[in-house]
């Protein structure tokens, strides 16, 4: 059994009118990266909220099993007193987090040579958690200043200064542009090595990229939770487009024969688009029928194989957007 | 350079970089200026008001040295008061940014460790203020009308200091009750407004401490001044159980 490092049981918050959270079983493993999607009001915040301590539950119950002066939480668009500097602002988060622990390093120290030595290797540690965020050139510069982009690095710089075992991030890449998109992607996916991170997005390639369990939240009940895999693999049909030159007919001919086809439509310009029972089945026999047939192959490609598409199978949102489609045409 | 930068090292950060010392400070001292300057010379300004075909004169008695420091108090413990609690209410008003409460509240364990130190940075900072004010209204009222005495203006310092204080724990109280800075100070004034109207009901207001707002007056003039015993010791038990509440209430309270 995998080791949780949260758990909730039964997790209720009613706002009234079905908002809030209704009844959430969250089980976050320990290490690596849970990615946390659902639409906009489906209780993703209230549940991070509740989960750093931000807010209450009406009833369930919260499980850490990770030290409670190591959650770090940073939201999507941190905010930090605009007269300090962002390695005053890092200085700041490391203060009070010490003073809640009930101790500095420095005060810890037996002489002053200790002390300062603390001191040292904290600067040290500051200046290196900027850089890794990019944020080097702008340790000096004052926090009001910083655009959101910069204030969502500082705020990441900053929960990563309490050397946290539990990161909570809301929407940290809502801000960024792509190429500081990738860096942050990148980031969460190294601290998920030895860390537990918590990762809400609307963005599902992100989470894709980055979670190895994403747990989908609609209208405050959990739909689903498990490998990124398993959700793929539970609310898609596996489907492949293929293009050949000529024959396309004959290919359907034969593709509608065998048993682990689904579903065969012919589509313009020579395409058919396939639905298998199972990802495998489809892998292994495709190749096969389409020899069969005799046919020139131009292309075969797998279809909508990600995480937007089983969401969107998931809470129904492929049906809405189907419809908007046949709509629209 | 210190790796962790202590919660009472920001508020005092917050003080400096923001000006907010140089309005508190600039405000009563301004006054301590003004006050004795005005005691000093109310008959001709008011001879100089009336212009020369008013047939009313208008006769002022000459001023005495308790004119000059209540000339000072008298603004400063209103509008010095009306400063105070902004700036207070700005650094207070924890939650009036959600995002910056969450940075705060995710680290801070105890709420005491966010609200004391904003607290009594606030309250040096208005306290300091007013001494220096009366400090400059005592040496001009002593060079332009004459010394009232150490012993009123030390009595006027100790009074006008505590119900500074106890107006900076009401903006620190009113902070977790509104959810806005702005909504903060307008609690803030409609306590501090309405302790007088209180005060209003006999036998009640020397308890009160709004009652020290008038004590400079009675200590300089030596009417009554063992009146305000009482009001000076509600005033310490009301501060800190507004601290207190303060305290109460703001761990209590959730994050938008």
């Amino acid at each position: 059994m995998t080791a949780l490092a949260v758990s909730t049981t039964g997790l209720v918050r009613d706002y009234g009118r079905g908002a809030g959270l209704q009844g959430v079983d969250l089980r976050v493993p320990r290490r690596g990266v849970y990615g946390l999607v659902g639409p906009n009001g489906a209780g993703k915040t209230t549940l991070l909220s509740i989960l750093a301590g931000l807010r209450r539950a009406d009833a369930g119950r919260v499980r850490l099993e990770v030290d409670p002066d190591r959650i770090a939480v940073c939201p999507d668009a941190p905010e930090f007193e605009p007269w300090l500097t962002a390695a005053e602002a890092m200085r700041q988060s490391r203060g009070l987090a010490a003073r809640g622990r009930g101790g500095r390093r420095a005060a810890q120290a037996t002489n002053a040579a200790q002390a300062a030595q603390a001191a040292d290797t904290s600067d040290e540690a500051t200046a290196r958690v900027l850089a890794e965020v990019g944020l080097a050139e702008a340790a000096d510069r004052r926090t009001g200043g910083f655009s959101r982009g910069m204030a969502q690095r500082l705020g990441l710089a900053v929960a990563l200064a309490l050397d946290p075992e539990l990161l909570i991030l809301d929407e940290p890449t809502s801000a960024l542009d792509p190429a500081g998109r990738a860096e942050m992607l990148a980031h969460v996916a190294r601290l998920g090595r030895d860390r537990t991170v918590i990762f809400s997005s609307h963005v599902l390639a992100d989470v894709q990229r980055v979670a190895g369990t994403v747990g989908v939240l609609d209208r405050g009940r959990l739909l689903f939770q498990g490998p990124v895999q398993d959700l793929i693999d539970e609310f898609l049909q596996p489907a492949w487009e293929i293009r050949v030159r000529g024959g396309a007919d004959r290919l359907c001919g034969l593709l509608r024969r065998c048993g682990w086809v689904t579903s065969v439509t012919e589509l313009d310009d020579d395409s058919v688009r396939v639905e298998a029972a199972d990802t495998a089945s489809g892998e292994r026999g495709l190749p096969g029928v389409i020899a069969e047939a005799g046919v020139a192959l131009v292309a075969l490609r797998p279809l909508d194989a990600d995480l937007e598409a089983a969401f969107l199978a998931l809470t129904g949102g492929g049906t809405r957007h189907d419809a908007d489609r046949a709509e629209t045409a | 350079m210190n790796g962790e930068l202590s919660v009472w090292r920001v508020e005092w950060i917050r003080l400096l970089r923001t000006r907010r010392w140089l309005a508190l400070a600039g405000v009563f001292v301004l006054f301590g200026f003004i006050g004795p300057l005005v005691a000093k010379y109310t008959n001709q300004l008011l001879s100089h008001a009336g212009g020369k075909g008013t047939p009313i004169k208008i006769i002022v008695p000459p001023p005495v040295p308790a004119d000059g420091v209540t000339g000072y108090t008298g603004n400063a413990l209103q509008i010095g008061l009306v400063v105070t609690l902004v700036i207070t209410a700005f650094a207070c008003a924890i939650d009036a940014r959600p995002a910056l409460s969450v940075f705060y509240r995710t680290r801070a364990r105890r709420f005491a460790d966010l609200v004391v130190p904003r607290f009594a940075v606030s309250a040096v900072g208005a306290v300091v203020g007013y001494l220096l004010g009366l400090a400059a209204a005592w040496y001009e009222t002593a060079v332009l009308i004459g010394d009232p005495g150490a012993l009123p203006v030390l009595e006027s310092a100790l009074a006008g200091s505590l119900y500074l204080v106890f107006a900076v724990a009401v903006a620190a109280l009113t902070a977790t009750l509104a959810r806005s800075t702005v909504g903060t100070v307008g609690l803030a004034l409609v306590v501090m407004l309405a302790l007088p109207s209180v005060g209003a009901i006999p036998g009640v207001s020397r308890w009160l401490p709004s009652a020290l707002a008038g004590a400079p007056d009675a200590f300089l003039r030596h009417t009554n001044p063992d009146h305000y015993q009482r009001a000076l010791i509600i005033t310490v038990l009301a501060t800190g159980c507004a601290l207190a509440l303060a305290v109460l209430r703001g761990s209590r309270r959730e994050v938008r």
